[in-house]
């Protein structure tokens, strides 16, 4: 009873009568959990209670609920005239909820000029669209929560027009949450999974590595696992069984699924699917993909945003600063009260979720695909202490020319990392433009936060492990090329982590660890600064695997495979090699090469494919141990190239 | 013609046939998972009881399940009616856990 034990006589027994005493307020619902066994002889199991005032009988089904069924909402109905004092807000409307109301959103209004919580709105469980110019929370907006998720459809619909309007500070078509909370919390849903086998274009059935618990009618997005970012494949289900699930359409690529074995590790370069449709949905409006000026979600000044399990589209503001799918705004520590969990953010305008001058924040689970510019988005260098974990981002875009609202954003990142101080476990990027995860370090942190006491480029880093990058055009992971304190432009970056950053603190090893790089087309590894260890890496089919232009730094038990049984659908321009292939890129047969405890295998065929770059390894620093005819070249920027 | 009266009545306060039901105290039960072994870890089936009540005898809460050695657990939400010190009791052959 509430987390209580009120009776435990788990032995054999003759149908006997326990009793425990507990204090229980009216109309509270409090968890209840019974257990019981029968050994042999007759069988009886009965649940009774009594209080003053009440005789002791079963207790009745009208007292008890099953798991998550949410609990009673006590408020006044939108749909009640009373409410209003008469009559229902009409189209067009702006509308207030004082500080001290309760609404319960029982109907779904005709479309609101605009929305202002003072109070408290919450959705009612059933099937709802609140559509409104623009939404401002100051009091409670809630569907949902983390305790009884949302079991209807609920929708919030953003269709504010003019690019003009500000609303307090945060902009047009803006979800903003200023001082206030918003809670939003859909059905668990499965967020992304892995290919089960792999799935032949034109096929229109897959199957996965698990059973989702996806239904017919959910979107699904199957990420490349070529080196095209573009190489993705959306659908509708229209059947799910076990693992198996049936598509809508034929697949125009063919995705990797089956894990391979090299020197008895494995490679696991498995297309991620990944689920885009969620029950509780706030979206810009149709018509915002016409011009990309779709709604935001904007939380700041001590604001609270907790989402789980929630689809995000049509979110953004293309080339607008400050307007992006969700953005969390200078909430300092307190974005511990903030999290965005098992959500999907897709077929955005302007990056995915920005975390700005905001620290102990979690993302989790997400989904973010098809986005302009930097996804997930650490915004000025100060942001620390974030748990970014089990996150997926495929098809980050290349904004156009004169749409970057970065210089950076040239070569957009999926994970755009600007203070090494957060944890970064468990994330895929699966097809950039640009780079899949970058530590893009400022000297100091800019913007809002610019502060002079803060250096990340000396920060030691605080987790990165268990993380995944395929089909980027750029670097799978790559550090350097940080923004200039003034400019913003990328400039030559050393990353050289100290005990305590101030100059002269003695330095400490940055441990990248359990990183798996695959089908990036640059390569799978830049690291330049000090003090680095790649541990653990599975590095396959990318245009060259690693290189170190780093000191004092290794790679260790680790695996670099030239080229697995995965050749893809390369690209025509892709193919201008002798076998047909122009990537991975040629492999001198007479180098061999390995770092601590690290295997190299699936070298590809000697002079068949053109190279632009061949380096040979140093020993010398990098502690690589080396057969190679002449370690010459650079002698500390050591290149494992397959 | 008072019909007529109640109906306009509930439409003026807004109120619905669904809002109506939502409003009596109205539980749905408990879920109930059972299992053909007598430490709740071979799962057999999973159903929604009104209440907990039961008197198998040497009978099995399900064909699929044994008459002997079978176990059960009970979860869900309980809502008091008055606020004060509520008694819970079990009575069970053989071993209870609450």
């Amino acid at each position: 009873m509430n987390g209580e034990s009120l009776i435990s006589k788990w032995v054999d027994q003759n149908t006997r009568e326990w009793s425990g005493r507990i204090s229980l307020e009216a109309g509270k619902r409090y968890p209840i959990k019974m257990e019981y066994f029968e050994g042999t002889g007759g069988a009886v199991a009965k649940l009774l209670w009594s209080t003053p005032g009440v005789e002791k009988r079963v207790i009745p089904r009208s007292r008890l609920y099953l798991p998550g069924t949410p609990p009673p909402i006590d408020g006044e109905r939108w749909s009640d005239p009373a409410t209003w004092g008469g009559e229902l807000p009409g189209e067009g409307e702006a509308v207030s909820i004082p500080a001290d109301k309760t609404v319960v959103l029982d109907t779904s209004p005709p479309p609101l000029k605009s929305l202002q919580i003072d109070g408290t709105l919450v959705f009612d469980e059933r099937d709802l669209t609140l559509s409104a110019d623009w939404i401002m929370v100051h009091g409670k907006l809630q569907a949902g929560s983390q305790e009884t998720p949302f079991r209807h459809k609920a929708t919030i619909s953003l269709t504010g027009t003019n690019r003009d309007e500000n609303v307090m500070g945060m902009g047009p078509k803006v979800l903003g949450v200023m001082g206030g909370t918003l809670e939003l919390h859909g059905e668990r849903r499965l967020s992304w999974t892995k290919l089960g086998a792999t799935a032949a274009k034109g096929s229109t059935q897959i199957t996965l590595d698990e059973a989702p618990g996806w239904r017919a009618g959910d979107r699904i997005v199957i990420s490349s696992t070529d080196y095209d970012p573009f190489q993705t494949d959306e659908a509708t289900l229209e059947a799910v069984s076990g693992n198996v699930v049936t598509l809508d359409r034929a697949q125009a690529y063919t995705h990797w699924g089956r894990v391979q074995i090299f020197d008895g590790r494995s490679v696991d370069e498995r297309a991620e699917v990944a689920l885009l449709s969620r029950n509780v949905e706030v979206e810009g409006e149709e018509a915002s993909s016409a011009d990309g000026f779709g709604g935001q979600i904007m939380v700041m000044e001590g604001g609270n945003a907790r989402l789980d399990g929630v689809e995000l589209t049509r979110m953004g503001q293309k080339n607008i600063l400050r307007r992006y799918p969700i953005h969390f705004h200078m909430l300092g520590d307190a974005g511990a009260g903030s999290y965005l969990k098992n959500s999907s953010l897709h077929h955005t305008f302007n990056r995915c979720v920005t975390v700005h001058g905001t620290n102990r924040l979690t993302l989790q689970g997400n989904v973010c695909y098809d986005h302009l510019g930097h996804g997930y988005f650490l915004e000025d260098g100060a942001e620390h202490d974030n748990l970014i974990t089990d996150n997926l981002g495929l098809l980050t875009r290349r904004p156009a020319d004169g749409e970057r609202l970065l210089p950076t954003d040239s070569s957009p990142a999926t994970f755009w990392i600007t203070n090494p101080d957060n944890v970064i476990r468990g994330n895929v990027a699966g097809g950039s433009q640009g780079m899949g995860f970058w530590y893009a370090l400022p000297e100091h942190p800019t913007g809002l936060s610019a502060n002079t006491t803060i250096w990340p480029r000396r920060t030691p880093l605080g987790e990165f492990s268990g993380n995944v990058a395929h089909s980027n055009d750029g670097d799978g992971l790559h550090v350097d090329g940080g923004p200039n304190q003034t400019t913003l432009e990328s400039e030559t970056t050393n990353y050289r982590p100290r005990q305590d950053p101030a100059a002269g603190s003695p330095p400490v090893v940055a441990r990248f660890e359990g990183f798996v790089g695959y089908k990036n087309r640059h390569r799978a590894v830049w690291l330049r600064g000090s003090d680095h260890r790649l541990v653990d890496a599975t590095l396959a089919d990318n245009g060259i695997g690693a290189t170190f232009a780093s000191w004092e730094s290794m790679l260790t038990d680790s695996l670099v495979v030239g080229e697995t049984a995965n050749r893809g659908s390369p690209r025509s321009w892709e193919t201008r090699g002798l076998d047909g292939r122009s990537l991975p890129r040629y492999w001198d047969e007479g180098f061999r090469s390995g770092a601590t405890s690290s295997t190299t295998a699936g070298w590809g065929p000697s002079g068949r494919r053109s190279s632009t770059s061949r380096r040979t390894p140093s020993a010398r620093r990098a502690g690589w141990a080396t057969t190679s005819p002449t370690p010459s070249a650079s002698t500390r920027r050591t290149s494992l190239q397959a | 013609m008072l019909g007529i009266a109640l109906v306009y009545l509930m439409a003026c306060a807004g109120l619905t046939a669904n809002d109506a039901v939502a409003q009596t105290a109205g539980g749905n039960g408990l879920k109930g998972q059972y299992y053909d072994n007598q430490n709740l870890t071979a799962h057999e089936l999973t159903r929604t009881d009104p209440t907990v009540s039961f008197s198998w005898g040497t009978g099995s809460p399900a064909r699929s399940i044994d008459s002997d050695t079978f176990s059960a657990r009970w979860t869900g939400q309980v809502e008091a009616p008055v606020s004060g010190t509520y008694t819970f009791y079990t009575q069970t052959s053989d071993g209870v856990r609450l």
